[in-house]
């Protein structure tokens, strides 16, 4: 009988405004966030995803939940990015994904708060504050602690999963990457390499990719995908799990609701439940059920981005490396300068999307690849002009800041020995 | 006719092509372009004789037959006077030189059967080249038929309205800019702008080198769109050195070299590009600006580089010759094409290939072409120099902006555009049919 976990990625960045070489201050500035952020931009699309995908969305999952008493369960990867965006833009967002998860049948993963790529930092301290933040954060707004651990964009190493055991999760997704899973199938329990307990899911990429890339294209010979077609198919996988792992936004945003894309949602469970094999389940649950049946080893990191399942959508070329570097060499200075508003702006900058708004990939065929970018009329180089000036900018924010304390320190010690 | 096979290859099509320019015979992009294009053609198995003016080079190449339209070539008798090519009209003012160009042109017809330069006016030359050339094409069609007439630009199109009118070939123009553009919009010369929508209108396909192109014949000359077709220029990267030459100043630093190349005219924005240096200069003063090229702005430029204080960062260069532009490309860090208006933009490849990073105005053609530059509205000069310094600043983007430049130049070839010149071929010669057989059905 084979469990089907559905878990959904739920991410909004903070998007970044556009900023000139001149713009580039000797770091006395105030109001980093109205500086760096295009908040105009940013709740623009916040609003657009909401009444389009989260809110129609959560609707049909709430409905789904209460029809099917116990017997339908998913999981849930929210950012911390995107909670901040809906309690500033859209509160009644966070009072719906909280119903989600007051039914007691919703798992909600922890990641980093800021949808950030610091579990790439050789300094592996970033990575476990941004993911205690968003645990804390889960639990203030969503009122529920997550025990299960999915990376940014699914990113995944034998290093990164000893990282998360360590934080005392219980089980840790990535994608079912073929090289890695060679002749075993995605659809078991596996364990890291080099850990003692914590248990490793694989995405079904084939199987979420239909729902989440080729349900509206109508050139594919499945089109149209039905409820009933799909669960057909789930019940003939083989396998203890099936993890289906997609973009929120693929209800909705990316397939328009004129698709059928969200009756297809409402009709999926009843048309597994008729297939006596399938059942539904969170991660956690999914891991908990399972032994695990082979030990992975990954020496060097996967996602779930591009034809590649690695890095390269976000450290690919120079350009992204630069800035990738500019960023992990600020840490010290921000410990430093200690000072919460650059801490804010600090994280909010590592956001992975604003790294993969500078890949290049494709550029020579003129393929670009920017679907997802807010930028539209403007391309890597010019992202990366921006965001570059921005850290620039920042790091010289942090430098006066330092500084500012420095001579804080220097004018009271003398007042100090003259007192003492 | 010619032979049209689906790998593109074509065998025993014959085009009778006319321009104003052909190698070593060049003054702008030109004729480099009918150099590169009737090599690539000729691969695919067309045949070209090429029609130029009378020059002073003996210009011959292995794949097509080049003549340089001379009296010589006519025997007495052929001459047609009657039919002078100029018809000026709507320019009052130019009545007089019509008839001066009628006398001389007379006088010159007097002696024929003997080699002559053009001792002409411009505009002269222009007539006479367009007379000559059409009655030597129409001459050469009695012999051995072609099956296209294909002319570049209004400085032959006189010649190929005529011959497609006398002979019925159906006729393929290539407009590289119109009028508009070579005067940005200002003071555009009514008759040469009369010759470009004659040519547009009598063509039965139209070739132009970008989308904006495109529009301004729609726009402007109420072009049919089922007859415009957009091909893009090409380059031959192979030509151009991908090495990069450092300039040491007196300090032993690296000198950073910012490169405008092209005609110094108000069309290509160059005043645009010397207040954004202007910028640069406030945050790195030692950056070098060179402008390459002559034209009738270099006084006006010259006097506005010391107003703006910053003469002694540039460096007005006068003519470069093509190998020299390859020099001058390894020793720059940037290219600037701040082009007002601008049908393509060739320069913009030529840096590319180079492994130059390269900025280009949103209103020139080659920005629609090509991904791995920088684009700028050409009267915005803040964006313009944050542009430049963070190329000079930022050696990552120099770094991926040259390796992409250089791979994506290496696919922007001439036989592309050969492959898309041969299907506006196609489709002029069955339009030309099309309308055949509609005509036989009345």
């Amino acid at each position: 009988m084979a469990k089907v976990c559905l878990c959904f990625h739920v991410h909004q960045p903070i998007r970044l405004s556009r900023f000139s070489y001149f713009g580039i201050g000797n770091g006395d500035a105030a109001d980093l966030d109205a500086r760096y952020f295009d908040n105009g931009m940013n709740q623009h699309y916040f609003n657009k995803a909401a009444d389009q995908c989260y809110l129609p969305t959560n609707r049909i999952l709430q409905d789904l939940l209460d029809e099917n008493r116990g017997k339908f369960r998913f999981s849930l990867s929210i950012t911390g990015t995107l909670l901040m965006q809906a309690k500033k833009y859209r509160p009644e967002v966070i009072e719906s994904f909280r119903n989600l998860c007051a039914t007691g049948r919703v798992d909600v993963l922890d990641e980093t708060f800021y949808h950030s790529l610091s579990s790439l930092y050789s300094d592996m301290s970033e990575f476990e504050a941004q993911v205690r933040m968003h645990n804390q954060l889960v639990r203030d707004l969503l009122g529920v602690a997550p025990q299960s651990f999915r990376n940014t964009e699914a990113i995944y190493s034998d290093r990164i999963a000893q990282a998360v055991e360590g934080l005392g999760y219980k089980a840790i997704i990535t994608e079912g990457v073929d090289h890695i899973l060679g002749w075993r199938s995605p659809n078991y329990v596996y364990r890291p390499q080099g850990c003692k307990d914590i248990k490793l899911l694989m995405r079904n990429y084939k199987l979420s990719d239909d729902v989440g890339f080729r349900f509206s294209a109508k050139s594919w010979k499945e089109w149209p995908l039905t409820a009933d077609k799909y669960a057909t198919w789930l019940s003939a996988t083989p396998g203890q799990v099936i993890n289906l792992f997609m973009d929120y936004e693929t209800f909705g945003e990316h397939h328009w609701k004129d698709t059928g894309i969200l009756a297809f949602l409402s009709h999926l469970p009843e048309q597994a439940h008729r297939h006596e094999d399938l059942s539904f389940s969170t991660i956690t649950e999914a891991a908990q059920s399972f032994e695990p049946s082979d030990t992975l080893s990954v020496p060097s990191e996967i996602s779930w981005a591009d034809a590649e399942r690695n890095t390269s959508t976000w450290l690919g070329n120079r350009i992204q490396r630069a800035c990738f570097s500019e960023l992990e060499s600020l840490l010290p200075k921000l410990r430093k300068a200690n000072d919460a508003e650059l801490w804010d702006v600090y994280r909010r900058l590592q956001t992975s999307d604003h790294l993969m708004y500078l890949s290049t990939k494709g550029m020579s065929d003129r393929e670009v690849h920017n679907y997802f970018s807010p930028y539209k009329d403007s391309g890597p180089y010019d992202n990366f002009i921006s965001f570059m000036n921005i850290i620039s900018d920042f790091k010289n924010q942090v430098d006066c800041k330092i500084s500012k304390a420095q001579d804080a320190v220097q004018s009271e010690s003398p007042s100090r020995i003259r007192g003492n | 006719m010619g032979v049209f096979s689906n790998s593109g290859y074509v065998s025993g099509l014959r085009v009778a092509m006319l321009g104003w320019e052909f190698p070593p015979f060049v003054s702008g992009g030109l004729g480099t372009h009918c150099f590169e294009l009737t090599r690539a053609l000729s691969a695919l198995g067309v045949e070209i004789d090429f029609f130029m003016p009378k020059t002073s080079y003996d210009i011959h190449q292995p794949w097509l037959n080049v003549y340089q339209a001379d009296w010589i070539l006519l025997k007495p008798g052929e001459m047609q006077l009657d039919i002078l090519p100029i018809s000026y009209s709507g320019y009052s003012g130019e009545s007089t030189q019509l008839q001066f160009n009628a006398r001389r042109l007379a006088e010159l017809a007097t002696s024929p059967g003997q080699s002559k330069s053009y001792d002409l006016g411009f505009f002269e030359a222009v007539g006479a080249y367009n007379h000559l050339a059409a009655l030597l094409v129409q001459k050469k069609h009695c012999q051995k038929p072609y099956d296209v007439v294909h002319v570049h630009d209004w400085i032959s199109a006189k010649a190929g309205i005529r011959i497609s009118a006398r002979t019925g070939l159906p006729l393929v123009s290539t407009v590289h800019s119109t009028e508009y553009d070579r005067t940005a919009d200002t003071w555009p010369f009514d008759w040469i702008l009369g010759v470009e929508k004659d040519v547009v209108r009598n063509s039965d396909q139209v070739i132009t080198v970008s989308k904006r192109s495109a529009q301004i014949l729609f726009d402007k000359f109420g072009a049919n769109s089922r007859k415009v077709n957009v091909i893009y220029n090409a380059i031959d990267s192979s030509k151009f050195p991908k090495h990069k030459e450092t300039i040491l100043d007196s300090n032993g630093k690296k000198t950073k070299i910012v490169l405008y190349h092209g005609r110094l005219s108000v069309q290509k924005g160059v005043e645009f590009f010397l207040k954004a240096a202007q910028k640069v200069l406030s945050k790195d003063p030692q950056v070098k600006f060179l402008i390459s090229g002559k034209g009738d702005l270099l006084p006006k430029l010259v006097e506005m580089a010391f107003d703006l204080g910053i003469s002694e960062n540039v460096m007005f260069l006068g003519y470069v010759s093509d190998d020299q532009l390859k020099r001058i490309l390894c020793t720059s860090d940037v290219l600037v094409l701040p082009s007002v208006s601008e049908p393509f933009g060739i320069v913009a490849l030529e840096s590319m290939a180079s492994g130059t990073p390269t900025i280009v105005s949103k209103t020139s053609g080659v920005s629609e072409r090509v991904k791995n530059c920088l684009t700028v509205d050409f009267w915005d000069t803040d964006e313009m120099a944050s542009k430049i310094l963070s190329i000079l600043s930022y050696d990552s983007l120099y770094e991926d902006m040259r390796e992409n430049s250089i791979v994506e130049t290496e696919s922007i070839t001439w036989d592309d555009v050969a492959r898309q010149t041969v299907d506006v071929y196609q489709k002029a010669i069955r339009s030309r049919f099309a309308a055949k057989a509609a005509m036989a059905m009345f």
